[in-house]
């Protein structure tokens, strides 16, 4: 291509155009790949991070929401919310036979009993940790219960809830420092089950807990101890 | 040794077990190794070794298509050029961990770090091979250093950053070995190596681009720009990051029993949080090669068997990565930034090949085929180099956290 004026000018003209074409297509992406932050909810109280804590054995990411019955909830969206079991809820269950999930199109009321874990024919209510109606249900989850145990944060996540009064319903539940708190609670008090239990060198001694915790320590009444952490057993919180 | 076994007599047979034959007597160890990988491992080197003995008893020209028209062929267009742009996950990662404090990466430093070590290592090897005469590589290290050449800085670069990787790496070869106080020395160091790292990274990655400044008559004129040095370096940094994605998928799954049992949950969100910084990355890098293209001004050759390789490169392999892996992030989709980020590792390989062997002579008479016995030594480098990944992540703490230094890494 020939070097005169016009075509050094079309050429010169053109790149400008890209730069400042960049700058604002820049701005749009970056909005793009940053999905909507936790810390932009109007109730969240501590800034999310990347990062998953740990509070003790048990994990709770930071970025999740907790309800006191052990069920997590995930914002995905401005009324759109995952809903799973956590960690110490299937560490507490252990094997998990069936799961009884709402089926799509139901109505879910928060910290009322929306689905049941099931383990050697008997069956445990957990409590939805949001209002709205159900979307989508884990399928893979039901057809193999262990992807619960395997994920209990990622593929084991059991419905999605459209939740018109989303805002209300978060501050119900933890997040944070707050979650990480009432998870030392929760195992402070499992500890005090084990010292009772007189099971030797447990987790209260540094040991570290076993799957189906609430068989251990309550062998043939495990259900009505995990309904007591579940708060499904209509007594005193867990 | 450990303080603890100090009183004991050393026990070299049982360290040789516990070290080497992970923890099983030999003939049980020799057995283990009888897998259907290890099988397809001997079907590559059992006629690779000998190809490469062969290479270096009587020369390149007994083994490769190579000529003096045709001086590049895969060796330098695949094991150095992508070599060196994939393990760039080393100074990546580092540098966004130790220098920008982005912490929560920290349990991928370890095999990103490992994975570039190993990297550079068989892009030295693989260059040897095309160089031939190994005895006589210290001699622009030590007294000819010719310094009016861009080789002299790409040579010395790899060289020291070679070293400052191994010694990134050291603190788990001294953890693996129980040499607590070397391991304290080494961890010290690692905030001085991973600037030193950042800086002869950014010098040589640029610098292999910078050797095509030399020869604008033998590129294609849409490869072809002044800003060579400045793609190399931002498609090095979007390899570094998908190339640690993907290592990372390959390593939770080729290694269950070496991975801490809770960090599956974590390595989905170190995924898309690598997938959000690869799309933006990608971004850039697709406005430059625009900036490129504008800059070099031959739109006429879009339309022509080159152009539509150009332009199947720029969108299916920058631009499309870029806008993927914005959406899987925006819908949390790990397993979908992993298939991304396995076509962008695919993409930065065509586009070191492009330069330095497809669009290189593009206009010659005399095009180059590789040969069977230039693809056969190249597989065997790169399969050694795996089998080398294998043998230290199976042995060291890359994965996870050493028992004995919890939090170490």
């Amino acid at each position: 291509m020939g070097h005169d004026l016009i075509t050094i000018y079309w050429l010169k003209g053109l790149e400008y155009v890209l730069a400042v074409s960049y700058l604002p297509l820049f701005v749009l992406f970056w909005k793009f790949v940053t999905p909507t932050r936790l810390a932009e909810a109007p109730v969240t109280v501590a800034a999310p991070s990347w990062a998953d804590d740990l509070a003790g054995y048990f994990q709770l990411p930071a970025r999740l929401f907790f309800h006191p019955g052990h069920a997590w909830a995930r914002v995905d969206g401005p009324d759109m919310v995952t809903v799973g079991m956590n960690d110490f809820a299937q560490h507490l269950v252990g094997r998990i036979d069936r799961l009884q999930l709402p089926r799509v199109g139901a109505e879910v009321v928060q910290g009322m009993p929306a689905l049941a874990v099931e383990s050697a024919h008997r069956a445990v209510d957990m409590l939805s940790p949001v209002s709205g109606t159900v979307v989508d249900v884990n399928t893979a989850a039901v057809g193999d219960p262990a992807t619960v145990k395997q994920s209990p944060y990622g593929e084991g996540w059991l419905f999605r809830v459209k939740s018109p009064q989303l805002a209300a319903n978060l501050k119900s539940l933890m997040n944070g420092v707050f979650a990480r708190r009432w998870m030392d609670a929760v195992t402070d008090q499992l500890a005090g089950e084990f010292s009772r239990e007189e099971l030797g060198h447990v987790y209260a001694d540094g040991g570290t807990p076993v799957d189906g915790l609430a068989r251990s320590l309550a062998h043939d009444e495990w259900d009505a101890m995990a309904r007591r952490y579940f708060l499904t057993d209509g007594g005193s919180n867990a | 040794m450990t303080d603890t076994t100090l009183d004991r007599r050393f026990d070299a047979r049982a360290w040789m077990t516990d070290k080497f034959f992970l923890g099983m007597p030999l003939g049980a160890y020799l057995r283990s190794l009888l897998t259907p990988g290890n099988a397809l491992v001997a079907l590559i080197l059992v006629p690779g070794i000998p190809a490469v003995i062969y290479r270096f008893v009587y020369g390149i020209g007994a083994v490769s298509n190579l000529t003096q028209a045709n001086p590049w062929g895969i060796w330098i267009g695949l094991d150095v050029m992508s070599g060196v742009a994939l393990a760039a996950g080393g100074f990546t990662l580092a540098s966004a961990v130790y220098i920008f404090g982005l912490k929560e990466y920290h349990p991928v430093v370890r095999p990103a770090v490992l994975t570039g070590f190993l990297g550079y290592l068989f892009v030295v090897i693989g260059l040897t091979a095309d160089l031939g005469r190994p005895w006589k590589l210290p001699v622009p290290m030590v007294y000819s250093y010719g310094t009016g050449s861009v080789m002299f800085e790409v040579g010395w670069c790899v060289a020291l950053y070679l070293m400052v990787l191994a010694l990134e790496f050291s603190p788990a070869a001294f953890e693996w070995l129980g040499l607590k106080k070397a391991r304290e020395w080494a961890i010290r160091l690692t905030l001085g190596l991973t600037i030193l790292g950042l800086c002869l990274s950014t010098l040589h990655q640029s610098s292999l681009g910078a050797l095509f400044l030399m020869m604008p008559h033998r590129v294609h004129p849409l490869w072809y720009s002044g800003f060579v040095p400045v793609f190399f370096f931002v498609s090095a940094i979007a390899a570094g990051l998908t190339m640690v994605i993907v290592e990372s998928a390959l390593s939770h799954r080729a290694f269950v029993s070496r991975v801490d049992p809770h960090s599956h949950e974590k390595l989905d969100t170190l995924t898309l949080g690598l997938a959000r910084a690869a799309a933006i990355v990608l971004f850039a890098y697709f406005f430059l090669k625009l900036q490129g293209l504008v800059d070099g001004g031959r739109f006429d050759l879009l339309n022509t068997p080159y152009g539509y390789w150009f332009l199947f490169e720029v969108l299916g392999f920058i631009l499309a990565p870029s806008l993927l892996f914005g959406v899987a992030v925006r819908r949390s989709n790990a397993t979908l930034a992993r298939w991304v980020a396995g076509w962008t590792v695919l993409g930065i390989v065509v586009n070191r090949l492009n330069l330095s062997v497809i669009a290189f002579n593009w206009n010659a008479p005399e095009r180059y085929v590789p040969s069977f016995l230039e693809i056969l030594i190249s597989a065997t480098i790169i399969t050694i180099g795996v089998m080398t990944f294998r043998w230290i992540v199976n042995r060291m703490p890359v994965l996870r956290d050493d028992p004995a230094y919890p939090q170490a890494h």
